[in-house]
């Protein structure tokens, strides 16, 4: 396969998983966790690497593992002892873990193969040349593999739960009463978010993540109002954004996920000015 | 006019941390009532196009102004669009921070990467803006925090009764006359600049924090707005000097996650002492 | 015997939300010194005719006067808005002395300090509301019913003329609601003008001097007894009469 290929596969790898990951975020009113998490991830991945000196799923899934469990009983402790509200608890646990990371990082720097520009805005254009890994007979970018079965895991149990995991976006108190255990959810979220941003890091890095994961849902909602519908319109917006932003970055000699992501942005303000021109009033939230 | 003393310098790279670690600090303490704790972090990283834009009409060596006026530019666009979209569709205020702070940030990386493609000159300094050093920290740094700082002390102590009732009931406010939006503005402005001020020194990822921790740990402490404020400020001053200081002492610690971790230390003890005070005195409410 | 002068006269208004017609062509002249009650079903517009009163939402069509001939600019500083109470982040750093305080911010004007007097004015406030104890406490230490008189008692501090409440009487328990109730009879004994949205029709009844009855247009203005009783509450409630 062309390297173009190898690069337009990734991002959509990328975007298949992101975007649904990403909409149950939107769903539960909690797409700044993206936020936090794209920064609270990072001494997850330089534990990784010091430990096992590559990324591979299980090492992956490990350290996703790590960072979600250490995020959950920090928070949960600061709910629990009531000491200060979510938002502010989600500031503090995710600067210190990125504090946390930044000074493992420079104290391991000749173990952690990790670029600082990599980790700000990633490049795309160089996984096709990473150390590939045999997949189907097939040599697989490192990337594109990991991101591959991300992809696969965290749709699997999205949609095996599909139901589930709704009813807790939708009415968090009828879901318990319902049995549906809404911490396990909770943190399924968070496993799940933290899984695709560290399989992601490489190509897109921590910032333009957070981009994979809700620009989608966000323009889908401005067109639809149920689950699969958000989740199409986000799907075919994705891949435009994606198709303009490579062609773009390889004209220019841009950063392709940059690109991406900017084409993505300006292409929502655009519907959105011309929903609301078109529309007038009719969208207006009480206030 | 450089001191050569080796002292000198590092005590000003300290005391500068310090003072924007106040200055952050204070505001932050209208962001964390208001909820709005992650809204640094978004305009934190909104700045980035308007950081470009300035460093390209003008080098960086000559006119700081140019690129603090740029990047206060883009941030106050970002968090007027974030408001607009935000009240003006089905997008709630989470996912429109979301998304202003991704996709500013990626024009911001477009921009900078054609920067670096065209620019013979080092556009490196920008680099340092995205992590931070004590050492980028220079004098005209250290008297404009201090000048921010003076400011918000002023406005904060003339104007606390109308921040107070505009943030906590806007609808009361706006029936007895007040423009509550008019104050959301000033808060959004007076955060802006705090964290473009503590670029330099701890970099953008961390900018943001520092508008939660000193206001966090000083809302652990009083739950009253004027005490708090001071507490705030007080707490951004100590341990953003002790921070820095330590950072100069461990090279393999920089500035900001140095400054980060004080904070989460302090916090921790608090919530250890608060967590005693309520077993041996529980009928205190906190 | 003086003819009681119109405090507030309501011409010809219509208002507008997210396109819908809210209200339409309401024309009421409130007499000062007396007490109206605006009732009718959910949706009928009763907040809604207030937020406009007190200028929180725009007419787009029809004017308010206040007073025989100021306008809202003019007239503000003698009006007094009691808000519905949700929306209220209870979690913020103030204690009760300091939200009835909030009352005054406007009259003692930008940038100044609040004096002596106006703490004692404010203490004497939350003691007709019962509270006067509670004054250095929090605000989320308080039941729901001492935070509505909370509210009153900030309403109270802007010693206006007009008093404009919201649903006063919402998930408030009996105790509560009479003691309020007495409350704003003093205030309409002592020539204050009042508005009130309200819910429970067997109180109105005790209480009110005149009953608006409201859905999206104006369909009755009179005495209790005459409202009450009349057909248009059919017409009002739909067939939820049953229920009252």
């Amino acid at each position: 396969m062309s390297d173009i290929s190898w690069i337009f596969l990734t991002a959509l790898l990328a975007a298949i998983s992101c975007s649904f990951v990403g909409l149950h975020l939107i769903l539960r009113k909690q797409a700044m966790l993206s936020d936090a998490l794209s920064h609270s991830v990072l001494p997850g991945l330089v534990v990784v690497y010091i430990f096992f000196q590559q990324l591979s799923p299980p090492t992956l899934f490990l350290g996703a593992l790590g960072v979600s469990v250490v995020m959950t009983f920090m928070l949960e402790w600061i709910r629990q002892q009531k000491l200060l509200r979510e938002d502010a608890a989600m500031g503090l646990v995710f600067a210190s873990l990125f504090a946390l990371g930044v000074v493992l990082l420079e104290n391991f720097a000749s173990k952690v193969h990790i670029d600082t520009e990599c980790l700000l805005y990633g490049e795309l254009t160089f996984v096709p040349l990473e150390t590939p890994t045999q997949l189907f007979g097939l040599a697989f970018p490192e990337s594109t593999f990991l991101l591959f079965w991300t992809c696969l895991a965290v749709l699997a149990a999205g949609l095996i739960f599909q139901k589930e995991l709704l009813v807790a976006a939708f009415h968090e108190e009828m879901a318990q009463s319902m049995g549906i255990p809404i911490k396990a959810v909770q943190f399924w979220l968070m496993l799940a978010v933290s899984l695709v941003i560290m399989a992601c890091f490489r190509s897109l890095g921590a910032i333009l993540v957070i981009a994979f994961l809700i620009l989608p849902g966000a323009f889908g909602s401005l067109f639809s109002k149920r689950f699969w519908g958000i989740y199409s319109i986000g799907m075919v917006y994705s891949i435009v954004s994606i198709a303009i932003g490579t062609y773009l970055a390889f004209n220019l000699n841009n950063n392709v996920g940059a690109m991406t992501v900017s084409v993505a942005f300006i292409i929502f303000l655009l519907s959105f000015s011309l929903q609301r021109i078109f529309t007038g009033n009719q969208r207006r939230r009480v206030h | 006019m450089a001191f050569f003393e080796f002292n000198s310098f590092l005590f000003e790279a300290c005391l500068a941390a310090a003072l924007l670690s106040a200055c952050s600090a204070m505001v932050g303490c209208f962001l964390l009532i208001r909820r709005r704790a992650l809204l640094g972090d978004m305009i934190g990283h909104s700045v980035l196009p308007g950081l470009c834009v300035g460093f390209a009409l003008a080098g960086f060596e000559k006119s700081p102004l140019l690129l603090l006026g740029g990047a206060l530019v883009s941030a106050l666009l970002a968090a007027f669009l974030q408001e607009y979209i935000s009240r003006r569709s089905r997008i709630k205020e989470d996912t429109s921070m979301a998304l202003l702070l991704t996709g500013f940030y990626a024009i911001g990386v477009v921009l900078l990467t054609e920067l670096q493609n065209n620019s013979g000159s080092s556009t490196s300094g920008l680099e340092t803006f995205l992590l931070g050093s004590a050492a980028s920290i220079s004098r005209s740094d250290l008297y404009a925090s201090c000048f921010l700082l003076l400011v918000q002390i002023i406005v904060y102590s003339l104007f606390l009764k109308e921040l107070r009732v505009n943030t906590f009931d806007p609808l009361f406010a706006r029936a007895q006359g007040f423009n509550p939006n008019r104050y959301a503005q000033l808060i959004s402005a007076l955060t802006s600049i705090s964290v473009i001020l503590a670029l330099p020194a701890v970099g953008l990822i961390l900018a943001s924090a520092l508008l939660v921790l000193p206001a966090a740990c000083a809302s652990m402490i009083t739950r009253n707005l004027g005490p708090r404020l001071t507490f705030s400020a007080l707490i951004g001053l100590v341990l953003g000097f002790g921070g820095a200081w330590i950072s100069t002492l461990h090279s393999q610690i920089p500035t900001g996650p140095s400054i980060i971790l004080l904070h989460t230390a302090f916090f921790f003890v608090l919530a250890f002492a608060l967590f005693f005070k309520r077993k041996f005195a529980p009928e205190e409410t906190a | 015997m003086n003819t009681p002068s119109i405090v507030l006269e309501i011409k010809n208004l219509s208002v507008r939300y997210s396109g819908a017609p809210v209200l339409s062509d309401i024309d009421v002249k409130i007499e000062s010194g007396s007490l109206v009650c605006i009732i009718g079903p959910n949706g009928s517009g009763k907040s809604t005719l207030i937020k406009t009163a007190i200028g929180l939402m725009e007419p787009i069509r029809g004017q308010i006067t206040y007073f025989g001939n100021q306008t809202l600019k003019e007239a503000r500083s003698k009006l007094s808005y009691l808000p519905q109470r949700e929306g209220i982040d209870w979690d913020f750093p103030i204690n009760v002395i300091e939200m009835v305080l909030m009352g005054a911010y406007k009259r003692v004007g930008l940038g100044r300090r609040l004096n002596k007097a106006e703490r004692e004015k404010a203490l004497y406030f939350l003691e007709r509301v019962g509270l006067k104890d509670f004054a250095k406490r929090h605000i989320a230490e308080l039941s729901g019913g001492q935070q509505q008189r909370v509210f009153l008692a900030r309403a109270l501090m802007t010693e206006a003329d007009i008093y404009f409440l919201d649903e006063p009487f919402a998930a408030v328990d009996i105790v509560t609601e009479y003691m309020i109730l007495e409350l704003l009879k003093t205030l309409r004994d002592e020539g204050k003008t009042l508005l009130i949205s309200h819910h429970d029709l067997h109180s109105v009844q005790r209480t009110a001097d005149k009953v608006l009855l409201l859905n999206r247009e104006l369909l009755a203005f009179d005495t209790p007894e005459v409202v009450l009783k009349s057909p248009l509450m059919q017409k009002a409630y739909g067939g939820m009469r049953g229920l009252l």
